[in-house]
């Protein structure tokens, strides 16, 4: 804890608010905070107060005032969105707006965000974020997303997951998958790298691989390196490519790098971008091998005892980047928008817009001990995530408030910034100064290094000459032993041969012993020669070695005082940058507060000015409305005409098309029969001159059968065309006939318009008037928006993913209810559950869990087209907003899409047509599909949408609808 | 554009649309909804149409063999049994298995120096389509997203990147990379027409035109509370979808003239071709059309020799369009591989992958006329001329089409490159 507390980015301009959110820092902030934190923060109360934290912590950083809380549908539509992934359905809707419990809310929240929906959406969040949609070269992904949900049923913390998805190396089968992070990157290092600096701690060093990132000063080459050490002994192993591809990992390596700017090079160890090296354990190099490699073998996977990959996740976890990481991701997935945007790109130049904000966020992720479940839930309970999507109406007085706090504001931030700049040129001037140090200081050391490696040079070379001495010393004592056994035996010797003087043998015996001696005692006098000539030269040595030790000390004094100086130098630059970070970070929430006091000013102004001017548009619009009333059966009727008139003239075409299929069918019915004939009437005359024989009787016999038969066939199509035919031309005159009706229909409309004119006059006048002031409006209002969006004091604006835009059309059309229960059939059918099971919690909750199974194996295949129509490609960020024609094409054009917004049974459309009043028509299609009722305007154009098709083509104006609701802004993008 | 009678012209849904246009004009959009065809008048937009820089690839899968079509060498160990033949260039040779061509040559250039050092055919796809060697962890988008992307004028209604591609398939391929998916090809599998184009025979156009009606309704009154450059282009790719509709016939080949289809041939490659033309006259700005395969490891003489029979008369014949239609001016062309063929003729009669020296044929738009750069040795063995790489060719493609080649687009506040900077272009190539 206490090294985490030095990674933190110091912040003195936010100090006074930071008694807002005390300490689940850490311990020694509890204590300094006295005795009522600390029974406030108390571990087991810890967990529900998040949220509160975070309030707090928003409400002391936010400008103006607070924008009211959305309301029930709102909240309900935004929770579902969030937890299942997909909108509540009109009959949710309707039961909650309708509960009169004052903590509905919390309960909701709570029931989502323990439902076994929320664990399916969030594994497939995940999923999504680690995976990229990357392919299934070595795993599957189903596999993976199976122990991701398993992982998240479990409540497995974050770190946990992290920790075993870098640690697996896909050996065991059962538990491959968890693997496919590292080995769908193909385990390379450099991509290694740079996922987990993006997915795990926020920063895209990708750029700093080569040299320090060129934009961004805070992301360094030698931190990239520093990352890269941790993976670079890793690498994908696979021997023979026709079997399963495993991890493997090196024992030894280090991370060299040159920058290609500046030529500096360094040698990485592995640390956390911005830390210091981690410690390692000292392993000797024979004992470094849990699997040593085998030269011999290629297939032996080598496994290291220590595996500095590990490592890794183990340090990172602990680090601040690691929980503001994910913490902010969180933040994203409930809030629609992260506070840093984009997640992987945090840093002091695009910092948070409330940095005590995402404080409170990575402390409260890392008090709840990573509990992405409960944390999530802690979210959704913020008064930020309920509050509404409009700008909050901003009364006079509000206004001039803001107005006179406007130049202290700016002041403020002129100050921060000028204290920014400042610190900016002392870290520069300071790091200059550092680098000059290095330099200057450079020789001193080289001189002790010098000195230093000489004095271990003198030191081994007395040692050597010592070892000489030794040996020699050894190589004299075999010697020894001979000369002291050849005297004995020479003793003995003389013995035998004073005993028996006569015999030769004997005495040869004894010279051969006497000359033995003599040779082995003049051995021993060279070997002490050797001997004291070694001792003589080890006497130099030492003497050398002494003098080369007293040199080297007498130049370690200065070059330690050197290192020690550069060391200094180097941790005030740490200091430096971490409080030029820091003023930067402070400077650009001064400067956003005076944007958003900017912008809600320029708001209040505009609506002053728009308001008399718009009001009098609506009245005149209202005008015009009513008087539409009463020309409306001629507007209907010319509608109902045109429709009417559109599907005479398709089905006249297809009436046209068909005559001429008909009559190909029957020219190609009457050739045969024709040929037939022919042949026929030739087989008569050839039996006529060949009576009598068999073979051309049979065959003439079967030509009149197969004429006979073909000429049947011609009459027939001859008449389905005649038939086509009179049909197409009845088809003409229909539409002849309602061409007529059309065109007396347009002249009955035009004989009204007049009505209209005036109106119409007045409406355009008005509108012109307004129109200045209507367009000054909205970019005040989106301005202001933007601004709010971005310091989340405003609902932002998201697309829905790929998955929840497939669930979400899938259940606002009804076709997900529809799925349900033709699973729940094929499930009971299949396991015949017996009465008693429907009261055994058990049993229904397996049943459950297997119709949800069988709903979403239906689900599979669209979902899966929705991910290639609105889905990036594999490996490229996946949060990226795009929309393209195809995606605008297979709405308008897909059968399947089109089916679903047909009616049928109790779909939506199907259900629409049994409403008769326009009012409740658009209440069940607006409830449906947005979570809300529409208003006065809305009904009234979805009556009139209806009225304008003539009944029959109810079905189609009921799937039309449908349709323009699910196409729409509103449903793509949660609010 | 019909419009649907009823729910589309009552004064408030117009007057809210124009307000909706004038702002959304005035925000620097205009322009892109002017390019759904509703402001641009016909004439104005054919001109433009007409005007526009353009780029046809034709990918001869596999790796064509350098030796058997743009620098044969007769009578030497490894020249293989086919002759040299003139070509309408005096001085030009190519080999005899592409005699329609020849006929065109002074429409077009030959480079004979690429050394590309990559044998291996997924890579060397990769450097020849993205102009970049691959590197762990990156993927760079290919020639014909960076085209479109480099060449889109707000106007454009139709897809700036398509690839016809030789089998079915369809859809959008994934080869646009950080240029996002806007930019990445829309695929017309065997020449067939971009995926949902056609309205399914159970709807009724003018019943479609009302829901489309009351959808822009709901989202013009959605856009009043908020609207962020998300939202314009979510309803912007509706109306685009819309007019890649009204325009389906663009992708139909079938309405080219008999004869022109009679003169491209009866085969797939002659009907990608015509496609290819017909596409490139629309103004779609890059088309690829793909001639599989060439990877002739064994028989590889017999394999040329019916290949480029396919290949030859369509190719020269769109050639010999697109010059006498004026497109070639406005059009560069070029017919690549990911690499060449070995100029040593192994035991099967096959010649195997070899990227150190070969050539590709290119033509059109900034592109000097019937010139030949480069030169191998007189086996073909080695460059001796001019030695070009993959970074080179792709600066060279830029420049030809009036890009500045060391320019660079701008994805999320970072500058991306265009082209590889350590490379430049091929002067002696360019007008």
């Amino acid at each position: 804890m206490v090294r985490e507390m030095k990674m933190e980015t110091p912040r003195p301009s936010a100090a006074p608010r930071r008694s807002s959110v005390p300490g689940l820092r850490n311990p020694l902030m509890l204590k300094a905070g006295g005795l009522l934190v600390f029974l406030i923060l108390s571990p087991l109360r810890a967990q529900e107060l998040v949220h509160v934290l975070i309030d707090k912590a928003m409400d002391a950083a936010r400008t103006g005032p607070a924008v009211p809380a959305a309301d029930d549908a709102a909240f309900l539509r935004r929770a579902a969105l969030v937890f299942t992934g997909m909108p509540p359905s009109a009959e949710e809707a309707r039961t909650f707006c309708k509960d009169p419990a004052p903590d509905k809310r919390t309960a909701l929240v709570t029931r989502l965000s323990a439902a076994p929906a929320f664990t399916r959406h969030l594994a497939v969040q995940l999923d999504v974020m680690l995976m990229e949609r990357r392919p299934e070269m070595h795993t599957k992904a189903a596999d993976w997303r199976l122990w991701l949900e398993k992982s998240l049923e479990a409540n497995k913390p974050w770190d946990q997951i992290v920790k075993e998805m870098l640690a697996a190396d896909g050996s065991d089968a059962n538990t491959r998958a968890v693997a496919r992070w590292l080995l769908e990157r193909q385990s390379e290092p450099n991509l290694l790298t740079r996922d987990a600096g993006r997915l795990f701690l926020g920063r895209d060093m990708a750029c700093a691989q080569c040299h320090d990132h060129p934009r961004i000063d805070d992301y360094l080459q030698r931190d990239y390196h520093g990352l890269y050490a941790f993976f670079g002994r890793t690498s994908l192993f696979q021997p023979d490519p026709n079997k399963p591809a495993f991890v493997a990992e090196q024992a030894a390596g280090d991370a060299a790098f040159t920058s290609v700017f500046t030529k500096v090079s360094g040698n990485a160890r592995p640390h956390l971008p911005g830390d210091r090296d981690i410690e390692e354990p000292a392993i000797p190099e024979d004992q470094q091998w849990t699997v040593a490699p085998n030269a011999k073998d290629k297939n032996v996977r080598p496994v290291p005892k220590y595996s500095r990959r590990t490592s890794f996740a183990g340090s990172m976890v602990k680090s601040l980047a690691f929980r503001r990481n994910i913490g902010n991701r969180l933040w994203g997935m409930v809030m629609g928008r992260c506070l840093v945007e984009p997640p992987d790109v945090m840093h002091s130049g695009n910092p948070p817009a409330h940095p005590a904000v995402l404080d409170a966020v990575a402390d409260g992720i890392a008090a709840m001990k990573y509990d992405m479940r409960g944390f999530m839930r802690e979210l959704a309970l913020t008064k930020t995530f309920a509050q509404a999507f409009d700008p909050a109406p901003l009364p006079p007085d509000v206004q001039q408030s803001l107005a006179q706090k406007l130049p202290s504001l700016e002041a403020e931030a002129a100050r921060l910034k000028e204290e920014a700049s400042k610190l900016a040129v002392t870290f520069t001037e300071h790091t200059e100064a550092m680098e000059e140090l290095q330099r200057s200081t450079e020789p001193v050391i080289a001189e002790w290094t010098k000195a230093d490696d000489a004095s271990a040079a003198a030191k081994s070379a007395h040692a050597a000459a010592l070892a000489a001495v030794q040996k020699a010393e050894d190589a004299k004592k075999p010697l020894t032993e001979t000369l002291r056994t050849l005297t004995e035996a020479t003793q003995a010797a003389e013995k035998v041969c004073a005993a028996a003087p006569q015999d030769k043998e004997l005495a040869a015996a004894l010279k051969t012993y006497k000359d033995k001696t003599a040779g082995t005692q003049s051995s021993i006098a060279a070997a002490d020669k050797e001997i004291a000539a070694k001792q003589a030269d080890a006497k130099t040595k030492e003497a050398a070695a002494t003098a080369a030790a007293q040199t080297a000390l007498s130049k370690k004094a200065p070059a330690d005082e050197a290192k020690q100086k550069v060391a200094t130098a180097m941790q005030n630059v740490a200091q430096d940058d971490k409080a030029k970070q820091a003023a930067r970070v402070a400077a650009n929430e001064a400067a956003l507060r005076v944007k958003e006091s900017q912008a809600m000013v320029a708001y209040v102004n505009a609506v002053a000015a728009a308001t008399p001017l718009l009001a009098e548009c609506e009245k005149q619009t209202a005008a015009l409305r009513a008087a539409e009333k009463e020309i409306a059966p001629q507007e209907i009727a010319l509608s109902h005409a045109k429709h009417t008139l559109a599907a005479a003239e398709q089905a006249s075409g297809d009436a046209v098309a068909q005559v001429a299929s008909a009559k190909k069918a029957a020219e190609t019915a009457k050739a045969r029969m024709e040929a037939l004939r022919d042949a026929s009437d030739k087989t008569v005359l050839a039996i006529q001159k060949v009576p009598g024989d068999k073979d051309l009787e049979g065959a003439g016999k079967t030509l009149q059968t197969k004429f006979e038969a073909a000429a049947k066939e011609s009459e027939a199509k001859g008449k389905s065309a005649t038939d086509a035919e009179s049909a197409a031309s009845k088809a003409a005159a229909k539409v002849t006939e309602l061409k007529e009706l059309f065109t007396k229909a347009e002249a009955a409309r035009a004989a009204v318009e007049p009505k209209l004119a005036p109106f119409k006059a007045a409406v355009a006048d008005a509108e012109s008037k307004a129109s200045t002031v209507r367009l000054a409006l909205a970019d005040a209002r989106q301005a202001l928006a933007a601004v709010q969006t971005g310091t989340s004091s405003v609902a932002g604006l998201t697309s829905l993913t790929p998955e929840q835009f497939c669930w979400s059309v899938l259940q606002a059309t009804g076709i997900m209810d529809q799925m349900k229960e033709q699973s729940a059939k094929e499930w009971d059918a299949k396991n015949k559950p017996a009465e008693a099971d429907k009261t055994d919690p058990a049993k229904q909750a397996a049943r459950a869990a297997g119709i949800d199974q069988l709903t979403f194996d239906k689900i599979k295949p669209h979902q899966d087209q929705f991910v290639r129509l609105f889905g990036n490609s594999a490996g490229q960020p996946q949060s990226d907003f795009f929309a393209t024609a195809d995606q605008a094409l297979y709405f308008e054009n897909a059968g399947q899409l089109r089916s679903w917004t047909y009616p049928s049974g109790n779909n939506l459309a199907g259900r629409l047509m049994k409403l008769k009043e326009p009012q409740a028509i658009a209440e069940e299609l607006y409830l449906s599909t947005l979570t809300r009722l529409p208003d006065a305007e809305e009904v009234s154009d979805i009556a009139r949408f209806f009225d304008s098709r003539p009944p029959d083509q109810r079905p189609a104006a009921a799937s039309d609808a449908v349709w323009a609701l699910v196409t729409s802004l509103e449903f793509r993008f949660r609010h | 554009m019909k419009t649907c009678h009823y729910a589309c012209q009552t004064a408030a849904h117009d007057l809210g649309r124009r307000a909706f246009f004038g702002k959304m004009a005035r925000a620097g959009a205009g322009a892109s909804l002017a390019g759904l065809g509703l402001f641009a008048t016909p004439a104005i937009s054919a001109e433009l149409a007409k005007q526009q820089k353009r780029m046809l690839v034709v990918r001869m899968a596999g790796g064509l063999s350098q030796l058997e079509s743009w620098d044969p060498k007769p009578g030497v160990s490894t020249g293989g049994p086919f002759r040299a033949i003139p070509t309408s260039v005096p001085g030009i040779q190519i080999c005899e298995l592409l005699p329609y061509t020849a006929k065109q040559m002074h429409h077009l250039a030959l480079l004979r120096s690429i050394n590309t050092h990559e044998d291996d055919h997924g890579k060397g796809h990769y450097l020849m389509m993205t102009g970049r060697r691959q590197k762990p962890g990156v993927t760079d988008p290919e020639m014909g997203a960076v085209i479109a992307k480099a060449l889109d004028t707000a106007d454009r209604s139709l897809p700036g990147h398509i690839v016809i591609s030789p089998g079915g398939g369809g859809g959008r391929n994934a080869d646009s990379a950080y240029l996002g998916p806007k930019y990445a090809s829309v695929v017309l599998g065997n020449g067939n027409p971009p995926q949902f184009v056609e309205r399914p025979g159970s709807l009724a156009e003018n019943a479609v035109l009302c829901a489309n009606d009351l959808r822009r309704k709901i989202n013009d009154r959605f856009a009043l509370r908020r609207r962020t450059a998300e939202t314009e282009a979510y309803t912007q790719c509706f109306e685009q979808a819309q007019e890649l509709m009204r325009r389906r016939e663009v992708f139909d080949v079938s309405l080219e003239a008999e004869k022109d289809r009679a003169r491209y041939g009866d085969s797939d490659f002659g009907r990608h071709c015509l496609l290819a033309r017909r596409l490139i006259e629309k103004g779609i700005t890059f088309v690829q059309v793909t001639h599989s395969n060439y990877d002739t490891h064994n028989e590889n003489f017999n394999f040329h020799f019916e290949q480029l029979g396919d290949f030859d008369k369509p190719f020269a014949t769109l050639i010999d369009d697109l010059a006498q239609r004026g497109l070639m001016e406005h059009t560069l062309v070029v017919v690549l591989s990911e690499f060449g063929r070995t100029p040593n003729i192994n035991h099967l009669y096959g010649r195997d992958h070899w990227s150190k020296a070969w050539s590709i044929c290119l033509g059109g738009t900034g592109i000097q006329k019937g010139i030949v750069v480069g030169k191998t040795n007189d086996k073909g063995t080695e460059v001796t001329e001019r030695q070009v790489d993959t970074g080179d060719l792709f600066h060279t493609y830029l420049s030809a089409l009036g890009v500045k080649s060391d320019g660079s687009f701008l994805i999320a506040g970072q500058k991306m490159p265009m082209a590889d900077p350590a490379n430049k272009p091929i002067k002696e190539l360019l007008v």
